[in-house]
C-alpha cells in the first residue's frame, strides 16, 4: 500500500491502518530495532508502541515520507528502551528505580531546558550533515542514526571497511570542530 | 556533552537525508576480477601489436616465383599498416599544421598520484586519506541526485518548498491548510521559494490571512494554481499565552474536539471535548512563556483540535500536572506555564466526566472530507 494511503486511514481514524503500516513496514521497523536493542522480544514491543505512537501523531502530523516517520520513532524508543536495559545491567534494579523515581522529584524546568538545549544540538546536527558531501552524510546518517556496523556502512555506501573507518573518523573529527564553533561545550 | 546527548539529538535528522539514506544506492562498482581481465585484455593487445611490429621488421625473402621487387612492395605496406596503429606521428609529422588526436592541448594534467605510480612509488594511503577505495569506478554523487530528483518530483507541492522567508522571518508549510475564505484580496507582494533539494525555484504571491497576524502566518498561493497553502512562522512565540492565541484568532478559528490521557494514570482514555468554560479557566491570558521546543513529556493529557485554515488537526494542546501547557498551532512547541492549580482542575474535571471509549474510533471526530480532499489534490 501507498503512503499516501496508509497516511490517509490514520487522518480517517481507520484501525486498519497499522495493519497495513505493519504490513508494508514491519519488517523494516524489526530490523531498525533489532539494531539497537538486539533482543527480538524488545524490538517487537519497540515496534507496537512505535505504531501507537503514530496513531497518536497523525493527525495532526501529515508526513510526506511515512517509511523515515516511522524509522525515526522506532529508533528513538529503540535507543530510550536499550538505555533503560543498559542502566539495569550496570547499576542493577532497585538503584536504577530509585534513581528513576527520584529524578521525579527535579523541576520539571530543567527537562525542559535540557529538551531544548537538545533541539538546538539537533539542528546543529542537521545543518552539519547539510555542509558534508552526500555520500558523506549518507554515511553519518546509518552508522549514528541508523545504528548500522561500520561493515554495513561500508558495504551500503560502495566502500572498504577501512576507508569508511577513516572517512567516519575525518566527520567526526569536523563534527567536533563544529560544535566548538557552535558553542556546544563538548 | 555526552555522545549519548548527541545520539539523542540525532533522533530529530532531517526526514529529506533519512529517505536519501533509504534510497541510496552503492555506485557501480569495478572488481578486481573485471580490473585483472581488462589488464590481461590490454597486455594480449600490446602483444598482438608488439608482434606485427616484429614480424613487418623481418626482412622478406623472396618465395619461388615472386619477384624481389613485388615482395619488397608486399614489406613495405605491412610496416606501414604496423606504424599505422602503432606510431601517429608518422602520419602527423612534427611540422604538421593538423594535430594530431592523442596530442590535444586539451590532455589533463598528470596527477601526483599518478605521478609516482608511474615513477614506481606505491602511495600506500590512497584511497584511505581521501576516502575513496580504489575499485571505484563511477562517481559516487550521481546516484544519489538522480534519487534527490526523483523524490522531489514525487513530493506534494508544500513539500517540494517547505519554507519562505519574509520581512526577516521563516515560515513552514502546511499541506493540509485551507485559509481560502479568510485570504485578504490584495497580495503582500511576491517572494521566490527553493525547494528542498536547493535547485528548484519557483515564484509565489504572498497575503495576509483575515484575522491572523502575520507574524504568525501567512498564505501562500503557487503560480498556476487557484489554492492557497499557510505558512506559519515556526519561531513564534509571543511573551503570554494570550497573544499566542491572540495572533491565530484561536477561539474563531478552532473547534474542540476530544481530549485524550496520555501518562500512565490516563493513558489510553478517551474524553469527550470539554466545555468552553473548562477550556477557558485552563487558558490565562497572562500564563507566561516558560520555554520553546520539542518537549514531548511530561504531558498527562492531550487536547485535539481542528484549525482548518492553519491546517492543524489532532493534539495541539498538552497539559502537565506541573502546571506547563504545551501548544503546537505552529511546528515548535510552545510552553507556557498556567501553574499547576489551573493544570490540575482542568485534569480532575475532565477526567470526572465520563471516558467514551477506550479505543478511538471515528465516532468521536468530525468528519475528514477536507483533509481526504486535500490528500487528493495533492495527489
Amino acid at each position: 500500500m501507498e503512503d499516501r494511503e496508509i497516511v490517509k486511514l490514520y487522518w480517517d481514524m481507520d484501525e486498519r491502518a497499522i495493519g497495513a503500516t505493519d504490513e508494508t513496514y514491519g519488517a523494516y521497523c524489526r530490523a531498525v530495532s533489532v539494531r539497537i536493542v538486539h533482543i527480538r522480544e524488545d524490538a517487537e514491543e519497540c515496534v507496537n508502541d512505535a505504531y501507537l505512537r503514530l496513531w497518536n501523531t497523525i493527525p495532526p502530523q501529515c508526513p510526506a515520507f511515512l517509511r523515515t516517520y516511522l524509522g525515526r520513532i522506532v529508533r528513538n524508543l529503540s535507543l530510550d528502551r536499550a538505555r533503560r536495559l543498559h542502566a539495569q545491567k550496570r547499576g542493577g534494579g532497585e538503584l536504577t528505580l530509585a534513581l528513576e523515581e527520584l529524578s521525579e522529584c527535579v523541576p520539571d524546568l530543567r527537562d525542559v531546558e535540557q529538551t531544548v538545549e537538545n533541539a538546538e544540538l539537533g539542528k546543529a546536527l542537521n545543518a552539519f550533515a547539510a555542509t558534508l558531501p552526500q555520500r558523506d552524510a549518507v554515511l553519518f546518517t546509518l552508522r549514528y542514526f541508523y545504528l548500522y556496523s561500520v561493515q554495513d556502512c561500508a558495504e551500503r555506501c560502495g566502500m572498504r571497511e577501512n576507508a569508511a573507518r577513516v572517512a567516519l573518523h575525518r566527520i567526526r573529527k569536523k563534527l567536533r570542530q563544529t560544535l566548538e564553533q557552535e558553542d556546544f561545550s563538548i | 556533552m555526552t555522545g549519548e546527548q548527541i545520539l539523542i539529538a540525532l533522533g530529530s535528522m532531517d526526514d529529506t537525508l533519512l529517505e536519501l539514506c533509504e534510497n541510496y544506492r552503492t555506485p557501480r562498482r569495478t572488481t578486481w576480477k573485471t580490473l585483472a581481465a581488462a589488464a590481461c585484455f590490454a597486455l594480449a593487445l600490446l602483444a598482438g601489436g608488439a608482434a606485427a611490429l616484429y614480424h613487418a621488421r623481418i626482412p622478406v625473402r623472396p618465395e619461388p616465383g615472386v619477384s624481389q621487387t613485388q615482395a619488397g612492395e608486399t614489406a613495405a605496406v605491412t610496416q606501414t599498416q604496423a606504424e599505422d596503429e602503432t606510431d601517429v606521428s608518422v602520419i602527423f609529422p612534427p611540422d604538421s599544421q593538423i594535430a594530431p588526436p592523442s596530442a590535444s592541448a586539451e590532455k589533463p594534467p598528470e596527477t601526483a598520484a599518478a605521478t609516482s605510480a608511474r615513477n614506481g612509488e606505491a602511495n600506500l594511503y590512497e584511497g584511505q586519506i581521501d576516502g575513496r577505495s580504489g575499485g571505484d569506478a563511477a562517481d559516487p554523487d550521481e546516484a544519489p541526485a538522480q534519487e534527490t530528483d526523483a523524490l522531489f518530483r514525487k513530493a506534494p507541492i508544500t513539500t517540494k518548498y517547505p519554507s519562505l522567508a519574509w520581512q526577516g522571518r521563516t515560515y513552514t508549510s502546511r499541506g493540509n491548510s485551507d485559509p481560502s475564505d479568510k485570504v485578504q484580496k490584495t497580495a503582500l507582494g511576491t517572494a521566490e521559494l527553493t525547494g528542498f533539494d536547493g535547485k528548484h525555484r519557483t515564484k509565489v504571491q504572498v497575503y495576509s490571512v483575515g484575522g491572523v497576524s502575520q507574524a504568525a502566518a501567512l498564505a501562500v498561493q503557487f503560480a498556476d494554481s487557484d489554492r492557497y497553502y499557510t505558512y506559519i512562522c515556526a519561531s513564534f512565540a509571543p511573551a503570554t499565552l494570550g497573544a499566542y492565541l491572540d495572533a491565530f484568532s484561536f477561539w474563531d478559528n478552532a473547534a474542540f474536539t476530544r481530549v485524550s490521557g496520555c501518562s500512565r494514570k490516563y493513558q489510553a482514555t478517551i474524553y469527550p471535548a470539554p466545555q468552553t468554560q473548562t477550556l477557558q479557566r485552563l487558558f490565562d491570558r497572562g500564563a507566561p512563556l516558560a520555554n520553546v521546543g520539542e518537549y514531548d513529556c511530561p504531558q498527562d493529557m492531550t487536547i485535539d483540535c481542528t484549525v482548518p485554515i492553519l491546517g492543524v488537526r489532532g493534539s495541539v494542546f498538552g497539559v502537565s500536572e506541573t502546571g506547563y501547557l504545551q501548544c503546537r498551532l505552529t511546528d515548535s512547541t510552545v510552553i507556557y506555564y498556567v501553574g499547576p492549580e489551573r493544570a490540575k482542575a482542568f485534569l480532575d474535571t475532565v477526567d470526572a466526566g465520563e471516558a467514551t471509549h477506550l479505543v478511538p474510533t471515528t465516532a468521536a471526530l468530525p468528519p475528514a472530507e477536507e483533509t481526504t480532499r486535500s490528500l487528493r489534490e495533492e495527489a
